[in-house]
């Protein structure tokens, strides 16, 4: 069972990363996300990271990358819910995220995005 | 189990032992800290960061080190109070040495390495973090501790239970890799110990051996300088009472009783010059232990038989031409003065790293170089700690006796540092060709 889901919310794709995602499941994620955008016409992209526990570079390098290869596509992509326990261990490790949008949860991200 | 009759634990308390293998392992290892954490208590923060900290530790190891293991403890910790308290050890090992990956090259230094991530969030997080190698192609071993995590230390064995269970829920083969790659782990140690005992035994015969060339070069120094002593002292009192003897025998007016005296006073001066004429010659044919030897070929046989260099895991590099390359030397004696001065550069340099040894053909000497990355026996990264003259290594042979034999060569022995571009320890024996006496030597 893939440790993440894709919903579509009209022109908006919501994506929901589960508390625990290996690095084989972020390529197939950021696969999935680039299909669905370059098939359908969306406003953008959520990655809703509520449920998330842990943020490594690993991870973090590779939504830099999809965020990067989404702005090509003219769909920005906006981080929400990150927990501040994740923050604070990002900043502890120099893990940055620049060029990324952020919201508190997936209805600011929206109203970000429809903006 | 460390616990004493009351169930207190003393010592660090192991918990886990995961292998990083492949890039599936990181994620594992992830979870495991993350429910080990999550048993212990620990904030949601501290779960946070003993995760990505153990995860990017993991994946450096993976990428530059060809993986490794992961093992986790808890150790105790006495508080101002006398509490004890309980932290978690984080200890990393990389299955080898570091080597360039993506076009990343392997650091030259601690501090180039510690500049490289995780090792700034790692000193951020964890109260101690311990890092040993990891440079110039080393392995790397790095053990991070943490804070107190408050979870009281004499509670812990009554909890070990739960948190194992806890740890291993998930899944049961988690439980039997984790048995597995502890007992891969003791094997690698008894394995380790079998080389190292083997190397040691080796290097006790190769020490016996060459204490004994050493004591055998006194005894036969002693008896050379001896007899040249006795000779010189017994040489002029021989020849003159001789010569004495011989004029007083010529006269034919001395009485019968008298010149028979003489004779026997004039034979037994014969005698002694026979003595002093045995002490000269034994004293020319030591000198004949003086022949042309081929420096190169000496020092190939050096390296056949070094077990310095095996235990070091040191890569001889040599710059030696096919040609022989001719000195007049005491073969034995330059034998044992060229294998101290390696061992002393043996263990002067980085273990693992690659030793330049080359002969030089100059006008009128012949050079011996050997050099190497300067690091000292214990590789903890310090340089500069060898010193760079008369010092004493493992031989029990100072520097100070190879100077010895070379000066009977008549060669000198020169031990300097360089520190650029990289430190580097270098040694250079100077033999001058000067030296050569054909009608004496062969």
């Amino acid at each position: 069972m893939q440790p993440f889901s894709v919903f579509s919310l009209r022109d908006v794709l919501l994506v929901s990363i589960e508390e625990e995602i290996s690095d084989a499941s972020v390529g197939l994620l950021l696969d999935q996300v680039r299909e669905q955008v370059c098939r359908r016409d969306l406003r953008g992209v959520i990655v809703d990271l509520q449920h998330l526990e842990v943020m490594d570079s690993f991870l973090a390098e590779h939504l830099q990358r999809l965020s990067r290869s989404l702005q090509v596509l003219r769909a920005p992509m906006v981080i929400s819910g990150l927990a501040p326990s994740v923050v604070m261990t990002l900043l502890d490790f120099d893990i940055l995220l620049p060029d990324i949008g952020f919201a508190l949860d997936v209805e600011q991200a929206l109203l970000r995005l429809r903006c | 189990m460390l616990t004493d009759r009351g169930g207190t634990l003393k010592n660090p308390h192991h918990i886990l032992t995961l292998v990083i293998r492949r890039q599936e392992d990181i994620a594992g290892i992830r979870v495991k800290v993350k429910l080990l954490a999550r048993a212990l208590g620990c904030r949601q923060i501290q779960v946070a960061r003993f995760a990505v900290a153990s995860s990017e530790t993991a994946r450096l190891l993976l990428t530059d080190y060809g993986g490794g293991r992961m093992q986790v403890c808890l150790f105790p910790v006495v508080l101002p109070q006398k509490e004890m308290d309980g932290g978690l050890e984080f200890f990393f090992q990389g299955s080898a040495g570091c080597r360039q990956k993506n076009g990343r090259p392997c650091p030259r230094s601690r501090k180039m390495l510690m500049g490289r991530p995780p090792f700034h969030g790692l000193e951020k997080i964890f109260a101690e973090v311990v890092l040993r190698g990891g440079t110039r192609g080393l392995g790397i071993s790095i053990r991070c501790r943490s804070k107190p995590l408050g979870i009281g230390w004499e509670k812990l064995p009554a909890r070990l239970r739960t948190i194992r269970d806890e740890l291993f829920k998930d899944a049961g083969e988690s439980y039997l890799e984790n048995l597995r790659a502890k007992h891969d782990e003791v094997l690698r140690l008894l394995r380790d110990r079998e080389e190292q005992m083997q190397l040691l035994d080796r290097s006790n015969r190769e020490l016996l051996q060459l204490s004994s060339d050493l004591e055998e070069l006194a005894r036969e120094r002693a008896i050379f300088e001896m007899s040249l002593e006795i000779a010189d002292r017994m040489r002029n009192p021989a020849t003159i009472i001789g010569g004495l003897t011989r004029q007083l025998l010529k006269r034919k007016d001395l009485p019968v009783t008298f010149l028979e005296k003489l004779r026997q006073i004039d034979f037994q001066a014969r005698q002694m010059e026979k003595i002093v004429a045995g002490f000269n010659l034994s004293a020319n044919q030591r000198r004949q232990l003086i022949r042309k030897v081929d420096l190169g070929q000496l020092v190939r046989e050096i390296l056949e038989t070094s077990p310095t260099i095996a235990a070091r895991r040191l890569r001889p590099h040599l710059e030696i031409s096919r040609n022989a390359v001719f000195i007049h030397a005491n073969r034995r004696m330059l034998k044992i003065a060229v294998s101290h001065v390696l061992r002393y550069l043996a263990h002067g340099v980085l273990s693992g790293s690659r030793l330049r040894i080359a002969v030089v053909e100059r006008t009128g000497s012949r050079l011996l170089c050997l050099s190497g990355p300067l690091g000292g026996s214990g590789d903890s990264g310090d340089s500069g700690r060898i010193a760079t003259a008369g010092s004493q290594k493992s031989t029990g042979c100072d520097l100070q006796l190879v100077r010895q034999i070379l000066r009977e060569h008549q060669a000198r022995l020169r031990v300097t540092t360089r520190s650029h571009p990289a430190p580097t320890l270098i040694v250079v024996m100077r033999f001058p060709m000067f030296f050569t006496e054909k009608k004496r030597l062969n």
